[in-house]
């Protein structure tokens, strides 16, 4: 013991020497990571374009890769100026590291995917957010956001043209023993068509939480939200939510959350929700490595019925099981269960017998390291049953994966996705419910290879099959897609690096071959810092 | 016992039983007794517990203002860490002169230096956050972030009961993240590493790798389910997890505005209703809203569907066979088109 505390005394007497000489040595300063790229792209497409272009329209011919400025209080950037699809983001400190202001700018365009040319569909969105410090720990925020959306299919589909704005205040933050948040929200959304009615959508949110001990949480949220369509009446939603935390010892938790939710829609013509009441209890407990969660949740909802001449009283009964913890050091097992079920249904119509009585889940997630290596394996079951009417449906999911490294800077990753369902009752038949399942396969193989510090190579292979019986032979329902990307940089000794991108991806339907494209993607680009 | 029985469906009974009597006084007494010592056992748990859960805020407690040091005073030990903590996105924060010594450099959250120095082999004299327990790096993290939540508010997220810290996805000290080699496996679109052609989404400073390549290290399976033929457009970089997912579960005030039914309504805003005629599944106070037709991570069926085609409706409208039209979709064949919810037609044929 002795010894233990001339060596603490020494060891602090030697920082304290090294203190005085060294603290007159000026720190580095503060380095900005500066960075501009630009490229060039051939698509090479044959087949359906409008499929290709299903999310995102990648750049054809030059483009500008990306402009970059970022520094620990300011933060610029800019991608795909000129092309179809662009990003600019800025992020700024300003007055002493007290206010943060946050703007957002995206445009993309895309298409309906169909076998046919499909008409361009466009969405960009603004967002800007200031954030400031009244206390270190109260802050007031202020945001805007402007999405737009202008969007046509291919099918007879009505289009979207569309505008959504919305503005919200907050100030939340600590506030004696606990927190304090209020908010009030402001949202409008427009139909340029003048298919769906224009909406303006008023919230108000105010919630406190109390700590008393570190071990105990009291928190009470308090909102009403207001929508307001034109020439309608008004329609309300109040929400009054408490939440306990108590942690009674080092190894166990519990939480308790108690919600009521009252609704009035006057402008709803069938079945509506007046109110819906929500208890959820939990218990956490630690068992050496392990840890044992269990969770019941009741429900209980009264709602109009179809004609709105009675209250129906349902009620939904849930419990929930998580069991994870370590086999060994390297190896963890998460085991989850759930189970829900109706124990009050709605019976004044048989269309009240619509709804899933029964739902149940269980998922298995089993992950290993070994050296520079991991493994994982999942498996998830989920079965649906509606006993009024014998419906049945199933799903089971398998995941294996994991990455290997095979040495000398080479490593390599490999994952087998595959996904079965089931079906029995309802109306059998050639159209019947079994007939419309999608079973799915999915194989992932990527290599990484890194010779130094200069050249790195990448290349991802990725399969995928879908198959139902797809008795009305529509398109999507039998897929495969064959997608290969070899992606090679080269770092100059000056910082600037070069990138090259071959991708030829194939995607065949194998019932309607319009929606079938290839893709033979050539892709240069070049990056410097400055 | 048919007598006793017989009194006290009577409405007589207790009082005239010497029995009944004594049970009537001893069972408030035993439930007080119980009470107290319930009541009893907690405030000991509590305090037991409180005093097990002192460190680490206990070193800021305990300081006095001559304990802090300084940035200075750790560079001769620690000079590369505090050189990449200054090159990080906390350090704007935590620079200034005008916050309190406990709110400045590495002593706001290592703890005050001169009781570091004084005991440098005392495990509990400073706060390393790669030795101390998960919730003690949360505490010691939540000392200053209360305008972000509460130790209790966080103790209810999953990542808390999965036994994950701040740490587990922010990195404090700049250049983890590239040390770290999280980069994203989803094939679509064309990115991989640096070689990115679409624009996409950049991740928050602080998080220790892109966020999606983050998310997926530990939730693979829903990783998975982006390479399928119709998802979101994350491996796009249209979109990042957070953009759905409350991770921190007291941020919607500086996320996007929440809607009473999903949070899908964010991004689709024309299903928000209230409608006319509302579909139940879609209303969302019955089920699982959305989730009852759609699969949000990606699905091998267009619009994301739970099941292909037909099969969707008929999973729960089993009654409507092989005589109710069966050409195409329900909503494809231009009759229920209005299946979200509709202003005029309670079959949804029309919006």
């Amino acid at each position: 013991m002795v010894a233990m505390k001339n060596a603490r005394w020494l060891l602090g007497w030697f920082g304290s020497g090294l203190l005085i000489a060294q603290a007159q040595q000026p720190l580095l300063s503060k380095q900005a990571d500066t960075w501009f790229g630009l490229g060039w792209s051939s698509w090479g497409l044959r087949g359906s374009a409008a499929k290709f272009r299903q999310y995102a329209t990648p750049p054809r011919g030059f483009f500008l890769q990306g402009l970059r400025y970022l520094h620990p209080a300011t933060q610029l950037r800019w991608q795909g100026g000129g092309d179809q699809d662009t990003r600019g983001e800025a992020f700024a400190h300003l007055l002493i590291g007290r206010l943060t202001l946050q703007t957002q700018h995206a445009r993309s365009q895309f298409t309906d995917p169909a076998g046919v040319p499909s008409p361009e569909s466009e969405r960009h969105s603004d967002e800007v957010a200031l954030r400031y410090l009244l206390t270190p720990d109260f802050a007031l925020t202020a945001r805007f956001r402007n999405d737009t959306l202008r969007r046509r299919f291919a099918s007879t589909h009505v289009p979207y043209n569309q505008v959504t704005e919305a503005w919200d205040l907050t100030a939340e933050g600590a506030l004696g023993a606990g927190r304090l948040s209020l908010q009030y929200t402001c949202w409008h959304y427009r139909d340029r068509t003048r298919t769906r009615p224009n909406l303006t959508l008023q919230r108000w949110q105010t919630s406190y939480l109390w700590e008393p001990t570190p071990a105990l949480g009291l928190e009470v949220s308090l909102s009403e939200a207001r929508f307001a369509q034109p020439q309608r009446a008004i329609n309300r939603l109040q929400n009054l939510t408490l939440f306990t935390n108590w942690i009674p010892g080092a190894t166990t938790e519990v939480g308790l959350m108690l919600q009521r939710e009252r609704l009035n829609l006057p402008v709803v013509r069938n079945s509506w929700t007046r109110e819906r009441s929500t208890g959820t209890l939990s218990l956490g407990q630690q068992i050496g490595t392990w840890r044992l969660q269990i969770g019941i949740r009741r429900q209980a909802i009264e709602r109009w019925d179809r004609d709105q001449e009675r209250l129906e009283p349902i009620q939904r009964e849930g419990i929930e099981l998580r069991f994870s913890g370590r086999l060994n050091r390297q190896t963890r097992l998460t085991l989850y269960g759930m189970s829900q079920r109706w124990s009050r249904q709605a019976s004044s119509t048989p269309r009240d017998t619509l709804f899933w009585s029964r739902r149940e889940v269980a998922r298995m997630n089993l992950d290993s390291r070994f050296a520079n290596g991991f493994v994982y394996l999942t498996f998830s079951h989920q079965r649906w049953l509606n006993e009024a009417r014998a419906t049945r449906l199933r799903s089971d999911q398998w995941l294996v994966g994991g990455t290997y490294p095979l040495g000398a800077g080479l490593s390599l990753t490999a994952e087998h996705w595959v996904e079965r369902w089931q079906a029995s009752g309802g109306v059998d038949g050639l159209i019947g419910l079994p007939r419309f399942l999608p079973d799915t396969r999915t194989t992932m193989v990527g290599l990484q290879w890194a010779s130094g510090m200069r050249l790195s190579v990448d290349l991802l292979l990725t399969h995928f099959v879908s198959s139902t019986d797809n008795p009305l032979l529509l398109p999507d329902g039998n897929a495969e897609g064959r997608f290969m990307t070899l992606s090679v940089r080269y770092l100059l000794p000056n910082g600037s690096a070069w990138s090259l991108t071959v991708a030829p991806w194939h995607y065949r339907d194998r019932v309607d071959p319009r929606m079938d494209y290839r893709l033979s993607l050539f892709a240069i680009s070049w990056s410097t810092p400055f | 016992m048919a007598k006793r029985e017989q009194r006290v469906a009577n409405g007589k009974g207790r009082a005239e039983s010497g029995n009944d009597f004594c049970h009537a006084s001893l069972l408030p007494c035993l439930f007080w007794c119980t009470v107290a010592g319930l009541g009893l056992l907690i405030l000991t748990a509590a305090r037991q517990h409180a005093r097990e859960r002192a460190f680490p805020l206990n070193l800021f407690r305990e300081a006095q203002p001559s304990d802090y040091l300084g940035e200075q005073a750790c560079v001769p030990c620690h000079r590369s860490y505090v050189i990449s903590f200054r090159n990080s996105a906390h350090a704007p924060y935590m620079a200034k002169a005008h916050l309190p010594p406990d709110r400045q450099g590495c002593e706001a959250c290592h703890g005050p230096g001169a009781i570091h120095l004084r005991e440098v082999l005392e495990p509990k004299g400073i706060i390393r956050y790669s030795k101390i327990q998960p919730e003690e790096v949360s505490r010691a993290c939540l000392r200053c972030h209360g305008a972000t939540m509460r130790p209790s508010q966080w103790h209810r997220t999953a990542h808390a009961k999965a036994g994950l810290s701040c740490l587990s996805c922010h990195q404090i000290h700049q250049n983890a993240r590239k040390e770290s080699g999280v980069t994203t496996t989803l094939s679509p679109p064309l990115s991989t590493g640096e070689a990115t052609l679409s624009p996409i989404a950049s991740s928050h400073p602080l998080l220790k790798g892109e966020e999606v390549a983050l998310c997926s290290r530990c939730h693979a399976r829903e990783a998975s389910e982006f390479r399928l033929n119709f998802h979101h457009p994350l491996p796009e970089g249209r979109l990042l997890c957070t953009d759905c997912h409350d991770v921190h579960p007291t941020r919607e005030g500086v996320k996007r505005v929440r809607l009473i039914r999903e949070m899908c309504t964010n991004c689709h805003a024309d299903k928000t209703g209230p409608f006319a005629f509302e579909h139940d599944p879609a209303a969302g106070w019955m089920g699982d809203s959305c989730l009852e037709c759609h699969r949000p991570h990606g699905s091998p069926n267009p619009r994301m569907l739970k099941l292909f085609s037909r099969g969707l409706c008929a999973q729960c409208h089993t009654e409507k066979g092989v005589q109710h039209y069966p050409a195409r979709n329900c909503w494809e064949s231009g009759c229920h088109v209005a299946h979200h919810g509709s202003n005029s037609d309670p079959l949804f044929l029309s919006h």
